[in-house]
């Protein structure tokens, strides 16, 4: 019975796509798809409006669609199916398709981001970096809502860096670390206050030490300096040359150049 | 001329640096260090010293007379070799220093006789009292030596110091640096400008003091620093009265040079405070010329505190004149473990759980 009732899905699942696929340049889909069914509806419209927000401000489209399995759809790579759902959903601004689509799969625990035009140059691969982590300690913890409001947050801030020319390169990646750094960092914290307290209760045992200065025998009002010049003696210049503020492409099946990657979580 | 005169080394790399025709200034070939001809200059001048120059006049000191000496007795430590004089009513039994056994000596011989003294403001019984304060409150003291711990004597001595009053005057040249950073599309750039910079001045010292006994630690006297002159009176043989004082073994030259490390030390702080506005600021050559130069005799108010613990001795010192108390304490290795794992453990899980929360926040 279960497998009569996947195999229904699978062709109806096929049917949309491959309908939406042939009709993509008439009808752009929602900004947000969820056919995994794991958002409330009331989830589905907040980010739904986020994104809306988003593709309009910066005139580039951000797109979330939400599967159980990229098998669903015919691809076993979720990178391919990002790239041609984008192609063929409509999604883009200007001429250059400028926008980009995140697909989570459910079953996999994947995400795939797929960019073009201006998206990939706004998302760089530190951007992407960033992205993943903002979302990563919401993925974990099975709070998707909280994830996918991430991914809007995210992407709202490189668009806004890579309008102001400044796109995000190394040293600036997410401030939300890995959260299994949370035990060595909080180990180094405890030994470093520890050995700071205890090394400051051995120095009240010392208290016999050289007097260096003679500075209580100053004599009062005796004190006279006269300032005997100061010139430029040389100078050094130091350089050291900057990251760069790349976005890793690909080709789509369609021709088309993509950026963007893939985490699993 | 030999060719070493026309060789400058860059002071970035050390490579040979060239006239640039263009600049007018020497540049480094190699890492484009750039020096002014002005630097050049003066770096051929600077044939400066990191000296101290200075004659102390000791004229003032003088010796015993034969009616003070009349009233004094000395006695010699079997152990230490130490010679203390107190007066003939005073016996001294044991040696202040190392607690050995002290004997009469058949003859007091002249000596430098002190041109001041500062009398004891504090007795004996402040001095046990400073040290139970100085006990409290220390963590990691052994608590066996803060409960049985028990000092055999306590002696009031009056420790020989040499006083040195001294005006400096000095040349100092320093070098500071400032740095300008600004970056293109390619690269961060830091530039880091060397400065000379020249200071002299003139600051006045007066009694600065130096241990003049070799059994006294000198770490230990200059940590009960500092010593009041105004309370000095003129050297009575009567201030010794019930206390000892230990005779100077070590004379006024063999103390110069501890009084100008210090005077140079203060004298190079003083005027590296007049240098602002650099970020980073280095002492490169100094000259301190020392005039007015006295050296004085005199007698400090110390009473000394020896105690034993696990077959180590440790000396307690308080300024007879302030009250201040020193004395280096022993630790309790096996507490400061049992304390140092304990906080680690305890500020790791509190640092735990706030890392919990912070890393909601992002």
């Amino acid at each position: 019975m279960k497998k009569k009732l996947a195999a229904i899905l699978i062709v109806i699942l096929s049917v949309c796509l491959a309908f939406s696929f042939a009709y993509a340049d008439e009808e752009k889909l929602p900004l947000l798809i969820d056919d995994a069914d794991i958002l409330s509806d009331e989830a589905e419209s907040d980010i739904l409006l986020r994104l809306s927000d988003i593709s309009d401000r910066y005139n580039c489209d951000t797109a979330l669609l939400i599967i159980s399995d990229t098998y669903d759809f015919g691809y076993d790579d979720g990178t391919a199916l990002a790239d041609d759902f984008y192609d063929y959903s409509g999604y883009g601004r200007t001429s250059e398709r400028d926008g980009m689509l995140l697909v989570w799969v459910d079953n996999d625990r994947e995400l795939f981001l797929s960019t073009r035009g201006y998206a990939t140059y706004a998302v760089t691969d530190t951007g992407l970096d960033y992205i993943f982590d903002e979302m990563s300690s919401y993925l974990y913890d099975n709070d998707f809502y909280g994830a996918f409001v991430k991914y809007a947050e995210s992407i709202d801030y490189l668009l806004e860096l890579a309008k102001s020319g400044n796109r995000m390169t190394s040293g600036e990646t997410s401030s939300a670390p890995n959260p299994l750094l949370k035990i060595p960092i909080a180990l180094a914290i405890g030994i470093l206050i520890a050995f700071i307290i205890v090394s400051s209760w051995k120095s009240q045992l010392k208290s016999v030490q050289a007097e260096k200065f003679a500075n209580n025998y100053v004599k009062e009002d005796t004190i006279d300096i006269r300032n005997g010049g100061e010139y430029f003696m040389y100078s050094h210049v130091d350089k050291t040359k900057k990251a760069k503020q790349e976005s890793t492409t690909h080709t789509s099946s369609s021709g088309a150049t993509h950026g963007g990657g893939s985490k699993k979580f | 001329m030999s060719t070493d005169n026309l060789n400058y080394k860059c002071p970035s790399c050390g490579a040979s640096m060239e006239f640039d025709t263009k600049t007018q200034n020497v540049k480094c070939p190699f890492c484009d260090t750039v020096m002014s001809m002005e630097a050049i200059n003066k770096q051929d001048e600077n044939i400066i010293k990191s000296d101290v120059n200075a004659s102390w006049d000791t004229s003032s000191i003088k010796e015993f007379s034969p009616e003070e000496a009349q009233q004094l007795q000395s006695f010699v430590c079997n152990s230490c070799g130490g010679e203390i004089i107190a007066d003939k009513a005073t016996s001294a039994s044991v040696c202040p220093y190392c607690d050995s056994p002290m004997v009469v000596s058949d003859n007091f011989s002249n000596g430098l006789c002190p041109e001041f003294i500062i009398p004891f403001k504090f007795d004996k019984n402040a001095a046990k009292e400073s040290l139970n304060n100085h006990l409290l409150g220390k963590k990691l003291l052994p608590k066996v030596f803060k409960d049985k711990n028990h000092i055999d004597e306590i002696k009031g001595v009056y420790v020989p110091v040499w006083l040195f009053d001294t005006e400096a005057d000095a040349n100092i040249t320093f070098e500071g640096t400032k740095t300008r950073r600004w970056e293109d599309s390619e690269y961060s750039y830091v530039e880091t400008s060397h400065f000379n910079i020249e200071r002299s001045g003139r600051v006045a010292f007066e009694n600065i003091p130096v241990d003049g006994s070799s059994k006294m630690d000198d770490n230990l006297m200059e940590s009960i620093e500092p010593f009041y002159i105004d309370d000095a009176v003129e050297f009575k043989t009567a201030y010794l009265a019930g206390y000892c004082a230990d005779r100077y073994d070590i004379d006024v030259d063999g103390s110069i040079q501890r009084a100008n490390e210090r005077v140079k030390a203060s004298t190079e702080e003083v005027l590296e405070s007049s240098v602002v506005g650099y970020e980073t600021v280095q002492s490169k050559y100094s000259q301190i010329d020392l005039s007015s130069a006295k050296a004085k005799y005199a007698l400090y108010p110390v009473w000394l505190l020896n105690t034993t613990y696990n077959g180590n001795k440790y000396t307690f010192a308080m300024n007879g004149q302030t009250g201040k108390f020193v004395g280096d304490l022993p630790v309790d290795n096996a507490a400061a473990k049992k304390w140092f794992f304990s906080l680690a453990g305890g500020i790791s899980v509190i640092a735990y759980i706030l890392l919990f929360f912070v890393w909601k926040m992002f």
